[in-house]
């Protein structure tokens, strides 16, 4: 059994979402964060994310805004917009929704 | 997005190297894990919407590479591409100098020239009176302002002497052109009513009489027996307006301007003023016409002289480009037809290129490029083609210009202003461009998804090149080729013809030169002692066969014209009286230029008398028939329009002479003897056995010592002279032939390339039929014939498209008609060989196939 799963699309926007609910974060504190928050279990593929965050701020759920990093480096940091901050909740709701159904099915058979 | 990658990457190292790896392994196993950035960053642009940048510049580097595999092909593409850039390019330079821009003066549409015109002789564009403009200055309400402009020669002394020609105009000029001085002032109406002595100088003589001193502003210079004071300099690159008897030509740079008043000696003058003025606005070019013709008429009822003459506004716009338009225009067609035939080429060639790299493209097809992709793929190799050719084209076209400047165009006005600017530029650019994208959309037409796959299966072209297509763009190539070199025929008869015809006088080995005495020192016989001993001492030079003396040579300019008629047989009102131009010549004049008498003897001069109203002369082989048809004319007397009136007994009658270049047939002229009445300034001309241009120095040496303040100038030999009165139909016949052999060569290898490709689609038939004992010789004339078919039908085509068009060349074609039968006839043969001479190559490819290895391959 895989110890690294991989995430479906949708999922990872979720996921970016909620991260990003604590505050703004750079690229590759997101990924850092999912996979503290979920005990190693969810590594995040750069390949993955960055398009995420690409798409997401497209749909104008997250905005991005160039800073500077401790040391002096320059860094691009995400942050959730209002209407972002609404789809998360919704997303939530949908993604439990699905993932009873799931359980629901896997248990029936 | 590189620095978040970046950022992301060393952070990651940073975060295993802090959780125990070491620096080394940290990076290996992050950069593993990160993946290609490359591929991040493709597949994050992608969703981005940014893919196309990244294709773009796939495709140009992938164009340029695929470019270099096949150099020949893009070497044929880019040449082609620039020749016909450049060809057009040089015409649209000088199309555009002279024709399109507006003429240099501040709002210059507002400028328009007044002439007088005779009605019953059909005279237009005939020179004003002075009492005539003064008419109209007074009663005109179209024009803000009227000005008029006639020729001075001066002499300037420093460095020897040197005569400079310039204009007398009124002081209102200035406001006419509304330029005025960069240095100084213009003169002003008071120093020009009291004939102040003022001068304004142009750039060209300041720089190069005055060494530019600014200090020149109020200084007195001696002009020869004048003293001006230079009041103003015309800025640098000033051309003044130049039409008329001041009109473009070799000697006819105005390097000075002097006032001009109307006074009772210059009303006497005749007709020869030249008037220039400037519209009110508002006013319309018609509206001036007519009321000026009005105004006209009036004059007709007030003063006899001006009975039957009416006056004509014309633009100087149209005045000054009005004479080489058609000519210019026709270039233009025939430049934009060789376009034509370079953008039927790179079709041409495009479509040829994408045949062979059929199996490629479907391959690519099968590997999941869209037919979008492969588009724009084509568009970029066009583009890439275009972008390396229309630099190509603008060197071309730069080459071009200063090449036809060394020519020595001279009879074409506002040549100073033919250079190569960003419009010229912007077209090479965009008709390059338009080549090749408009080649490859043709092309692309053919990409229909069937055939991809079809391409990838056989691996061969499959039906990518229907012939039709191919066909019908050689066929409209030898068509605009048979029509370019028709124009190219008819243009270099009419030169031939202007070239040959006989002017009445043999020029080889004659020079002329033009000797001007100041008046107020040379008065009564003076000048007369002073021709003759010039003419006596440049007999004696070595080399100097003889020496002759003229008023005006033939080619030198316009001098008096005037009526003539029978003694006893006055013209009637409304009749158009015979004009002759007069002439006043030494006896060895018409032995020195080779002018043969035709019937009775020269003038003896012990025979002049001092009555200049009672006189004997020789006249022309027109002259005579014209008033004494089908009679002897020597001992008859005419009555010449001169002095009053001046009964001329005729002595002796001379053949014709074309005094005004071969275009302008001959037309009656008087010759009176030099003695009689000779003038201030004459022409000499000598005809010499060696190189004429080695005696000047002699020659001048000759003069200075006689009188060193008398100028020598206007020194040419009567071969340059005739050179230059074609100039205009030089230019024309050398751009037309040239732009008709890059259309020969185009059609050419159009033709050898279409038969490559018929031949390398019917190879299998080929091969059947050599198989089947078909003889080499019955393959070849297969593909000649095939040739030949293409060209006879685009001749076909090319010819009448050529009856139609050279209509328009008729107005500059001197003895030959635009429907010429020869020309026609020669240049389909030249056509057919030249498709003849093309089909060769292709003819012995196809008997070289191999029909074993083409049965193999079924």
């Amino acid at each position: 059994m895989p110890d690294r799963a991989d995430l479906l699309q949708g999922t990872l926007d979720l996921l970016v979402l909620k991260t990003l609910r604590l505050g703004p974060l750079h690229g590759w504190g997101i990924s850092k964060r999912i996979r503290e928050l979920s005990r190693d279990v969810l590594q995040v593929n750069q390949g993955s994310l960055y398009p995420a965050l690409y798409r997401l701020e497209d749909r104008g759920l997250i905005e991005a805004e160039w800073g500077t990093s401790a040391d002096g480096r320059r860094i691009k940091l995400y942050a959730l917009t209002p209407l972002g901050r609404r789809q998360a909740t919704e997303e939530q709701k949908s993604w439990r929704l699905f993932s009873a159904a799931v359980e629901q099915l896997l248990h029936s058979t | 997005m590189d620095d978040e990658m970046r950022f992301h990457l060393e952070s990651e190292i940073a975060d295993r190297v802090r959780s125990g790896m070491t620096r080394e392994e940290a990076r290996r196993t992050a950069l593993r894990d990160f993946g290609g950035v490359a591929r991040h960053k493709e597949e994050a642009r992608e969703v981005r919407h940014l893919r196309w940048i990244d294709d773009l510049a796939q495709d140009l580097r992938y164009a340029v590479r695929s470019l270099r595999h096949a150099p020949g092909v893009a070497v044929a593409s880019i040449a082609t591409l620039a020749l016909g850039t450049g060809a057009v390019a040089t015409v649209y330079s000088l199309v555009n100098g002279i024709l399109l821009r507006p003429l240099p003066y501040p709002q210059s549409d507002r400028l328009a020239v007044i002439w007088e015109h005779n009605i019953p002789r059909n005279l237009t564009q005939n020179p004003v009176s002075v009492s005539n403009f003064e008419a109209f200055r007074e009663r005109s309400r179209s024009f803000a302002a009227l000005a008029m402009m006639t020729a001075e020669r001066l002499t300037l002394l420093a460095d020897g002497p040197e005569r400079v020609l310039g204009g007398a105009v009124s002081p209102s000029w200035f406001g006419v052109i509304a330029t005025r001085p960069a240095l100084g002032r213009a003169f002003t109406t008071q120093e020009a009513e009291q004939a102040a002595s003022v001068i304004v100088l142009s750039h060209a003589l300041w720089k190069s009489r005055f060494a530019a001193d600014p200090a020149i502003i109020g200084l007195t210079v001696q002009f020869g027996d004048r003293s001006l004071t230079v009041v103003g300099v015309m800025a640098e690159g000033f051309g003044p307006p130049a039409f008329g008897y001041l009109g473009f030509s070799s000697s006819n740079e105005q390097r000075f301007w002097v006032p001009f008043v109307p006074n009772d000696a210059n009303r006497r003058w005749g007709r020869a003023v030249l008037v220039l003025g400037r519209l009110r606005s508002g006013v319309s070019l018609e509206q001036a016409n007519a009321e000026i013709r009005s105004i006209a008429a009036n004059r007709a009822l007030e003063v006899q002289y001006n009975r039957d003459w009416t006056a004509d506004v014309v633009s100087l716009h149209s005045q000054v480009t009005g004479p080489v338009r058609a000519a210019l225009l026709v270039l233009l067609v025939a430049a934009a037809g060789l376009f034509t035939t370079t953008m039927v080429n790179t079709a041409f060639i495009t479509f040829a290129r994408l045949r062979r790299r059929s199996s490629e493209l479907g391959l690519r097809a099968a590997l999941g490029a869209g037919r979008g992709r492969l588009l724009r793929q084509l568009f970029a190799e066009a583009v890439a083609i275009a972008m390396i050719g229309a630099p190509i084209g603008i060197l071309l076209a730069i080459a071009g210009v200063k090449g036809l400047l060394v020519t020595r165009p001279v009879n074409l006005p506002r040549l100073g202003e033919v250079i190569v600017d960003w419009r010229v530029v912007g077209l090479v650019v965009f008709g390059s461009l338009a080549a090749t994208v408009l080649a490859a959309v043709v092309s692309a037409l053919r990409l229909r998804s069937k055939q991809l796959s079809e391409m990838l299966a056989h691996g061969t072209a499959g039906r990518v090149t229907a012939p039709v297509v191919g066909r019908t763009l050689v066929i409209a190539e030898v068509a605009l080729a048979l029509l370019l070199a028709v124009g190219a025929g008819l243009a270099m008869r009419s030169f031939l013809y202007l070239r040959a015809t006989d002017l009445g006088f043999s020029p080889g080995a004659v020079l002329a030169f033009r000797v001007s005495l100041a008046e107020q020192r040379y008065s009564g016989d003076r000048p007369r002692i002073f021709f003759e001993q010039l003419a006596t001492g440049i007999r004696t030079l070595p080399g100097v066969r003889a020496v002759g003396l003229v008023s005006v040579r033939p080619l030198g300019g316009n001098d008096v014209a005037t009526n003539v008629w029978r003694q006893g047989n006055p013209p009637r009102p409304g009749e158009a009286p015979t004009v002759a131009d007069v002439v006043t010549v030494s006896p060895e004049y018409f032995t020195t230029m080779g002018i043969p008498l035709i019937a009775g003897r020269l003038v003896e001069p012990k025979n002049v008398g001092a009555n200049l109203n009672i006189r004997d002369g020789i006249i022309s082989r027109t002259m005579a028939t014209s008033l004494w048809p089908g009679e002897a004319a020597v001992g008859k007397i005419a009555i010449v329009n001169l002095n009053g009136s001046t009964e001329l007994t005729v002595v002796g009658v001379v053949d014709d002479v074309r005094l005004y270049g071969p275009a302008v047939p001959a037309r009656s002229t008087v010759y009176f003897a030099f003695e009689g009445e000779t003038r201030s300034t004459m022409d000499v001309v000598l005809r010499t056995t060696s190189r004429p241009d080695a005696l000047m120095p002699a020659i001048r040496a000759l003069v200075a010592t006689a009188d060193r303040t008398v100028p020598v100038y206007s020194v040419m030999t009567l071969d340059t002279a005739i050179a230059d009165s074609v100039a205009q139909e030089r230019l024309t016949f050398a751009l037309l032939v040239g732009f008709s052999a890059v259309a020969l060569a185009l059609a050419a290898a159009g033709v050898t390339g279409m038969l490559m490709i018929e031949v390398a689609r019917r190879r299998r038939e080929l091969g059947i039929r050599i198989a089947l004992g078909a003889a080499p010789g019955q393959v070849r004339t297969a593909v000649v014939r095939s040739g030949l078919t293409l060209a006879l039908l685009g001749s076909a085509i090319g010819a009448t498209g050529a009856l139609v068009l050279t209509r328009f060349m008729s107005s500059f074609l001197h003895g030959v008609a635009p429907n010429d039968l020869t020309t026609y006839v020669t240049v389909t043969l030249v056509l057919l060989g030249t498709a003849l001479g093309a089909s060769y190559l292709p003819a012995r490819h196809a008997t070289r196939v191999d029909p074993l290895e083409v049965l193999r391959a079924e």
